[in-house]
């Protein structure tokens, strides 16, 4: 195979696992509570923006940066769900989708308020000069980022397969009502669920930071994107998601490097729906038994 | 600082709704409509162009006003869209406006046009650069910026001055709109008469998360020339992968580029970015109104002004000469016979006199190469404008 080709594929590759990783949030967060949050592509911004200021702020490299953004990234989550979904919980999905839609503007004008338009760059030398991997070079940002994704991913896999925490998350997934009988407080987990989506896309945009430049709207260009991967994987599957997001990400490449980024889009949304058609419950979806 | 921003707002605000209110017929000032996109995501382009014309109307009233009548700015927000333009110029004409100036995108410029076109008042467009802009056939509308086929022809006219020994192929990546993809093609299409080879032609979207396989692409094609056209973010993108993996091409040189005569590029690379090149905007370093301008700028606003401003302040000063030559300066029908009737030497421009064809296009308008070197803008040609940067 053409080396070019190979090393197109390497970066679809390293990129998806960030794409993955929202969209294992929005995934994550639709198992849950059952809504699509039109607020995720914002919340990804919100995290970028809170590396940023953190790493600019405390004169620290964005990785140091990265969990205290975390921590804040679950609290404005958690509280999010709290306040605002929370209280309109037994309202019409339409609703509740809207109501997120709301949250993703007002996030978005706050962060304009705040950081102006202006464009933000991050610039961390040592890490971004790309290093040579037999033919392939790889900036160590990327390669950071890949194994973040990755060690986030399993950790999840394991909190919500071997704790009791994950335990209860599931089982409210599965069942609320039997859930509540069983004397776990649902509500608190709603908002934790919540707050760790908003953790995933935290983690997803703070990696981002020293390899993009940021500004207030960024996100609605990974809102639609996170969509596509979570459905594609079967909404609240963590390794469907997980498959999913790498696939994207390296059909986006793929497609950037013989056709131009113009086509990547088109490709990408052709491919979602032409799955639809075929799979409706998604390339790793396991059918809606569950949600019946 | 942040405050007092939001004070001016509040008062803006506060204002523009009570002169909505008033109409304009026997207000003690000369009233300038500038409809610009102050809020939302290109706030900080809009904002730029507007606190350029403040400058410019300061100057002409510390100056005596026109014959003894102070110009003032109405400004009225665009939010960056066609609709938005639409009811920010149609509030501005209501209220009984001299003249109209906007508004940084060729759509809302097209809305604006037509806008003044109807209610009979001038426009005098501050940066749009679409080709088509022009071509309603209607006589209110003036445009001072080079347009997309200007910068393209500017782009081989200058190529004498940026081309490399044995440069043979070239490639262009350009962002997918209209302003993207117009001047790419305009170049592709008549590049072949100067000799180069095109041997890629890549697209993208603005909004682009990564140009990584882009970028590998433009690596196996390997062109002497690259030409990259886009907005700030995605050209910022394009660079960071680049220089991220070290990746040498024989030239890079831009055209009308959003992010390469940026002066914040420059913040964020330094001597990185080193070597390339780019035809955009500018003014003229020469004239001592251009001094005056940049002075006063930096005073005002704590930084440098951006190239694109600078045809801000240039419409506020070919707005203020029209109306010197008017018996009635607010008379919109003798100021639109003066406008097409300019002949102005002295101004900002690196240009030869200002003067408008029967469409109104500024006939002389142009665009200069830039470089980048030791981590600063400087002119290569044409010379006559180049800053006292220059060895």
């Amino acid at each position: 195979m053409n080396i070019y080709v190979l090393q197109a594929f390497l970066d679809g590759v390293l990129m998806g696992g960030i794409y993955a990783l929202a969209a294992l949030g929005l995934s994550l967060i639709f198992g849950v509570l059952k809504i699509t949050n039109f607020a995720h592509g914002a919340m990804m911004t919100m995290g970028m923006y809170a590396v940023y200021a953190i790493s600019v702020g405390m004169g620290i490299g964005p990785y140091a940066a990265l969990p205290l953004a975390m921590a804040m990234m679950f609290g404005l989550g958690f509280l999010i769900q709290r306040v605002l979904i929370n209280s309109i919980d037994h309202a019409p999905a339409y609703n509740q989708l809207l109501l997120t839609l709301g949250v993703a503007y007002i996030l978005e004008n706050v962060l304009l308020m705040v950081f102006t338009p202006n464009y933000r760059t991050l610039t961390v030398d040592a890490f971004q000069k790309a290093i040579h991997i037999g033919p392939l070079t790889v900036a160590p940002a990327r390669l950071i980022m890949f194994a973040v994704v990755l060690a986030v991913t399993a950790g999840f896999y394991m909190l919500l397969y071997k704790t009791r925490v994950g335990r209860s998350i599931r089982a409210s997934a599965q069942d609320e009502e039997g859930a509540r009988l069983m004397g776990i407080h649902v509500k608190r987990i709603r908002a934790a669920a919540f707050g760790l989506g908003a953790v995933c896309t935290g983690i997803a945009g703070g990696l981002l930071t020293p390899v993009m430049s940021i500004y207030p709207t960024l996100g609605e260009s990974f809102q639609l994107k996170c969509f596509v991967i979570a459905v594609l994987g079967g909404m609240g599957n963590l390794w469907g998601a997980f498959l999913s997001g790498i696939f994207i990400g390296v059909i986006e490449s793929l497609s950037g490097y013989f056709l131009g980024g113009t086509w990547s889009e088109m490709l990408i949304y052709g491919a979602f729906i032409l799955i639809l058609l075929v799979r409706p419950t998604g390339i790793f979806g396991r059918g809606n038994r569950r949600e019946s | 600082m942040k405050m007092k921003k939001w004070g001016r707002l509040v008062l803006l605000a506060a204002l523009s709704f009570i002169l909505a209110g008033c109409g304009g017929e026997d207000s003690q000032t000369i009233r300038i409509g500038s409809v610009h996109p102050l809020t939302g995501s290109m706030a900080y382009e809009g904002q730029a162009i507007v606190n350029a014309q403040q400058i410019a109307v300061d100057r002409v009233n510390s100056e005596g006003g026109i014959n003894g009548k102070p110009l003032e700015l109405v400004e009225s927000d665009s939010l960056g869209t066609s609709s938005g333009a639409a009811n920010a110029a149609l509030k501005l004409t209501n209220s009984g406006v001299a003249a109209l100036t906007g508004t940084y995108t060729s759509s809302s410029a097209q809305v604006v046009s037509r806008t003044a076109e109807k209610a009979g008042i001038p426009l005098v467009v501050t940066v749009a650069s679409s080709d088509n802009l022009l071509s309603n056939g209607y006589r209110y509308t003036f445009r001072i910026q080079p347009s997309v086929s200007v910068f393209s022809r500017n782009f081989l006219e200058y190529f004498d001055y940026f081309k490399t020994d044995g440069m043979e192929t070239v490639a262009l990546i350009y962002e997918n709109s209209n302003y993207g993809t117009g001047i790419a093609e305009y170049i592709a299409e008549h590049i072949e008469e100067i000799g180069l080879e095109v041997v890629g032609m890549i697209s993208y979207p603005a909004t682009a998360a990564t140009l990584s396989a882009e970028v590998t692409r433009l690596e196996a094609m390997n062109p002497d020339l690259l030409v990259p056209i886009g907005y700030y973010a995605d050209q910022t993108l394009l660079m960071k992968e680049i220089l991220e993996r070290d990746i040498h091409f024989g030239r890079i040189v831009g055209c009308a580029n959003g992010a390469f005569s940026d002066v914040k590029f420059l913040e964020t690379y330094g001597t990185q970015v080193d070597g390339i090149y780019d035809i955009n905007y500018r003014y003229n370093p020469n004239s001592e109104e251009t001094q005056y301008m940049l002075e006063a700028y930096r005073e005002a606003y704590g930084e440098e002004i951006p190239v694109h401003a600078v045809y801000g302040y240039q419409s506020i000063m070919v707005l203020a000469d029209a109306m010197e030559r008017c018996d009635d300066p607010e008379d919109p029908g003798q100021l639109r016979d003066a406008l097409a009737q300019t002949e102005l030497h002295s101004h900002v421009l690196p240009q030869g006199v200002i003067r408008f064809d029967e469409t109104g296009e500024n006939i002389n308008s142009a665009g200069v190469l830039v470089e980048i070197r030791d981590g600063r803008h400087v002119v290569v040609y044409p010379e006559e404008y180049a800053d006292d940067r220059n060895e």
